[in-house]
This record gives C-alpha cells, sequence and structure tokens, in this order.
C-alpha cells in the first residue's frame, strides 16, 4: 500500500505528521453496451460454472 | 554530535564505521552502533530540511511505463524520505523469502528467521503498532491480513537529539559522497563534496552507503565507471532486478455483510493471497485493499448493480440494504524481480559532476497475471458464497490486462538495484549486505531486497539495518 504522498502534497503538508488515504471518486456509472462475457477462473482461465461477468461485474447467473 | 564540512579530514582519525544517508536505515543504523560506543559518522547530502539544491541532485529520467518523477518519489535531506511516508508497516510473509513458483528468482540467501528477531526493535523505532495474525478465509483462496497504519514516526525529530548529543556518532550535513577508491579489495577513502564545490576525504574501517533504492545503485555504478570495475568486479547484477509496488484501482463492489468482512468496525480491510494460492495461480503477492464507501456511493453502486443483474438488485432493494456496503477496491503487489528493469547511468549529469541515475521500469505479463488472478479469486470468493459482487475497471476486466497510465502507479517503494545474492553472479551484496569484492563495504536499504513481496519495505529495511549494526559490531570486536 502506497503510504508516501507527493511531493507536491508534502510541501504543503510540511510539519503535518497525519497520513493520507488518497482515495480517488468513483467513476460515472454507465448503462450503456451490458453485454455478458465469460469470466475467467483464476487458476484456469476459464469460467467457473454458473458464473458470468457483465460490464466488469462478477455475477452469478441468478443474478440476472 | 554535528561537525561541519570541514571538519572532516583523513588526517588522522578514522572511523569505525562511515554511513552515507541519514534516512531509514542509515539513521537506525548509525543510532544503534553509536549507542554500542562504535565512532561513526554520519554523512548526509542533504541539508537538515527540505532544500531545492539537494532535491534537485535526485532527478533523473525515466524510460519504460509511466513512472513517479525521480525528485518526486523521495526526499533528500535529514530523516530521507521518512519525512513524507505515511507510516505503514508490515513485515514480508514468511514465504516472500523463498522461491516463488512463478519467479524463482524471489529467493532471498537468508530466510525469514534471519530478521525476525529485529522486528519488535524495528517496530520501536517507527513506531509501528503490535499487527493481528494472519487469519484465512475459507473456500477464498485468501487471508485476511493487516497492517500498522501509523501515524507515521518523523525519524528526523526523533533522532534530532541523538544527533545532537551522542559522543559517539558525528553527523555532518550537505556532506554528498562523491566517489569510493578502492585498493581491489576493500574501500580505502571516501570522497566527500558540499555544494561549494569543496572536497574532503574521509577514511573509515567500515562504509555503508544508506542512500535508498535508487542512489545506491547509481553510487556503485559511478564508483565501478571510475575505479575501472574494481568496486563492483562482477557487476552482473548491479542496478538491475530494480522493483517498486506496482498500486492500482481495480474496481468497486458492493458487500451484502459488512460485518462478515469487518467493514462494520474498520473503514479498510486487506486481504492477500495465501501461499498455496500463489503456487496454484502462478502468481506473485499481491495485498488487496478494501475501502468502506460512504452511503451515497454505495447507492450508486446498487443502482449500477441492478441495472445489470435484476433480481439481484431487487433483493438489495429489500431488508437487506441495511446491510450492505460499496467498498472500493486498490491493491499493491509484488512485481516480478526482472534483470531488465534497472537504474542506469544516464548521459547528464547534476551540479556535483555526477551522471544522473536513469530508470528503465516496466511491468510484466506476469506482473499483469498476478493483479488480475488475484482481483478474480476475491471477486469469485464474493459470489460464489454470495457475500457481495465485485465490478472491475476495464483495464483489468479482460485480457491483455491494459494497465493504467496515470494516477498512483507505484508505492515509491524502490526495491532492488543491488540485490542479495549468494554469488556475486546472482547479487551484488551477500546475505550480510556486504558488496561481493570488497571486505569493507556494506549496504543498508530495501535496495538490497531480492523480491519485494507486496507489504511496504520500511520495516523490513529497518530490521535488515539492525542486524547489519550486530554483524558490523561483531567485526569490529573481532578487529575488522
Amino acid at each position: 500500500m502506497s503510504n508516501t504522498p507527493t511531493r507536491r502534497t508534502f510541501l504543503a503538508m510540511l510539519g503535518c505528521a497525519a497520513a493520507l488515504v488518497l482515495v480517488p471518486a468513483l467513476p460515472p456509472s454507465g448503462q450503456a453496451g451490458r453485454r455478458p462475457s465469460s469470466a475467467p477462473g483464476p487458476a484456469t482461465g476459464r469460467p467457473p460454472a454458473g458464473l458470468v461477468s457483465v460490464d466488469g461485474w462478477l455475477l452469478r447467473s441468478s443474478d440476472r | 554530535m554535528r561537525v561541519g564540512f570541514d571538519a572532516l579530514s583523513d588526517a588522522g582519525a578514522s572511523w569505525d564505521v562511515c554511513i552515507i544517508g541519514a534516512g531509514a536505515a542509515g539513521l537506525s543504523l548509525a543510532v544503534r552502533l553509536a549507542g554500542r560506543r562504535h565512532r561513526v559518522l554520519l554523512c548526509e547530502g542533504g541539508d537538515q530540511t527540505y532544500s531545492d539544491r539537494s532535491q534537485r541532485l535526485y532527478r533523473g529520467a525515466i524510460e519504460g511505463d509511466p513512472y513517479i518523477p525521480l525528485d518526486e518519489a523521495r526526499l533528500r535531506f535529514f530523516g530521507g524520505s521518512t519525512n513524507h511516508w505515511g507510516g505503514i508497516c508490515r513485515p514480508l510473509d514468511p514465504y516472500d523469502f523463498t522461491a516463488k513458483r512463478a519467479a524463482p528468482v524471489t529467493a532471498w540467501p537468508i530466510d525469514g528467521a534471519a530478521v525476525a528477531p529485529y522486528r519488535h526493535a524495528a517496530a520501536e523505532i517507527l513506531g509501528a503498532t503490535p499487527i493481528e495474525p494472519d487469519r484465512e478465509l475459507p473456500g477464498s483462496g485468501l487471508k485476511r491480513i493487516h497492517f500498522s497504519l501509523g501515524p507515521p514516526v518523523r525519524l528526523a525529530q526523533q533522532y534530532d537529539d541523538v544527533v545532537r548529543h551522542s559522543r559517539h556518532l558525528h553527523y555532518c550535513s550537505t556532506a554528498n559522497l562523491f566517489d569510493l577508491e578502492t585498493d581491489g579489495g576493500r574501500v580505502t577513502r571516501l570522497r566527500i563534496r558540499d555544494y561549494g564545490g569543496r572536497e574532503r576525504s574521509v577514511r573509515a574501517r567500515f562504509v555503508v552507503l544508506a542512500c535508498g533504492g535508487i542512489e545506491n545503485s547509481r553510487l556503485l555504478l559511478w564508483g565501478n565507471r571510475r575505479s575501472a570495475g574494481r568496486l563492483v568486479p562482477q557487476p552482473v547484477t548491479l542496478g538491475r532486478y530494480w522493483m517498486d509496488h506496482p498500486h492500482a484501482t481495480l474496481g468497486q463492489g458492493v458487500v451484502f455483510d459488512a460485518t462478515r468482512l469487518g467493514l462494520d468496525r474498520d473503514w479498510d480491510v486487506f486481504l492477500a493471497p495465501t501461499r498455496r494460492s500463489l503456487d496454484e495461480r502462478g502468481i506473485l503477492n499481491c495485498g488487496l485493499r478494501l475501502h468502506r464507501l460512504a452511503e451515497p456511493q454505495t447507492e450508486a453502486l446498487i443502482e449500477d448493480l441492478a441495472a445489470v443483474a435484476p433480481a439481484l438488485g431487487h433483493r438489495l432493494r429489500g431488508p437487506a440494504r441495511e446491510r450492505a456496503c460499496g467498498v472500493l477496491l486498490r491493491a499493491a503487489w509484488e512485481q516480478e524481480p526482472r534483470a531488465d528493469n534497472r537504474i542506469e547511468l544516464d548521459t547528464a549529469t547534476d551540479a556535483l559532476g555526477m551522471p544522473r541515475a536513469r530508470l528503465v521500469w516496466r511491468k510484466s505479463p506476469l506482473d499483469a497475471r498476478t493483479i488480475r488472478r488475484s482481483a478474480l479469486m476475491l471477486g469469485d470468493y464474493l459470489r460464489v458464497h454470495d457475500l457481495g459482487r465485485l465490478r472491475l475497471d476495464p483495464w483489468l476486466a479482460s485480457e491483455p490486462v491494459q494497465f493504467p497510465t496515470e494516477g498512483e502507479l507505484a508505492g515509491r517503494h524502490h526495491m532492488g538495484g543491488t540485490r542479495m545474492g549468494h554469488t556475486p553472479e546472482a547479487g551484488v551484496v551477500d546475505g550480510d549486505c556486504r558488496v561481493f569484492g570488497q571486505a569493507n563495504l556494506y549496504i543498508a536499504g530495501s535496495s538490497v531486497f531480492p523480491s519485494a513481496g507486496h507489504a511496504n519495505p520500511t520495516l523490513t529495511l529497518v530490521q535488515l539495518a539492525l542486524r547489519l549494526a550486530d554483524h558490523l559490531q561483531a567485526r569490529l570486536r573481532r578487529g575488522g
């Protein structure tokens, strides 16, 4: 886990001992182009049974 | 005590140990040795506080994947990069010292037991809190892990009094190492320059370079060039096997019951593959971080999820909604140690006349496999056990992985370049951190790491520095 803010941040906060937790904002939510694709299993590259991937969401088939 | 640049001399006085660099490694080592009444000279190239003239010496070129500018990724003054670190600590996993199936080059010549005795003392120096033991999550291939999360200790402040008042520790700032002279088997003299172009010589029984994960390589490369290869006679790995921890946001998700993963107690939950998972999946180590999101973001995520999974969305709009929370998934993972990733001497020189550093750094197919399979392991665990659903960001959602080119990119954890090895062909230093070919030259810091695990390196490098203190003390007692 990164534990060093940028130098710019450092310069702005010189003397401050607070650790920063940098959390980027969520990307805008989109609803277009939802095509299911197989979700590769971690070890084999094949999708585990009953699991699918839709727009990056790792789902169960029954979720849909 | 502090000494001025003019007090440096090779006439008469010979130090037990001269340490170059007053960052986490150099300060820990210097204070430990001086506390045992050894005569220590600690040379810091920077000033007492930040200065542009010092920081500019860290500028360098970058080739390969996008990376943080070299003069922004570290700090060059008393206390070194501990002046801006975040205080996150965790020891390496014991198996990080071993040859991993995916890349046997990860093996260290020492095992975890060699540094374990120094963990408590290192944690005390760094203000690290006790860390709960890891706990496997059944059926996941993952384990829940913990970090000490700060607040960060500023070593410059912590050791200011010691440096001022110690009778055995002599500290000189604006003392930049420019050259190491060798008779072919021992470093005989150090040439030190200040910013005004003045030069002084120093002799010491033992010399330790503790200048960070880029400068240690740069100084040895430069010294080797000037000595026509007499400083590091077999520079096979010198500057090479350089590593950082790649960092990235992997995606978001919805956890159905925050209490099941501990997200009701903590805003951040950390997970990592088990050793068995690494072997089975052919990957390296990886730290996954689930960061709990606030309600509006959770609501937006559930809305997104419902759009692709209506049945699940319906369920999450019922009584289950109360227990659910959104999460942001981030990771820092172990980079494959590769000879091609390296520190070189650039053609441009700095204000002191030394070639600048040039970093060549690229992520590998194994780096891509490690992060994708680790993310899928978590995603599968959540959906198979119906604990939640993850949405991977587009760069990671399909193969080949397209790494982000902006954002955090890496942890600024500079490791390798003077890696530890069993032989001069396999490393620059031996298991005691001594440079092969030089009887009295040592390296302190994460540049000696042959592999990186996924944990922040500071605790481990301080453990190694304290271990080096014991080694040097034993040699000093034996008469060098």
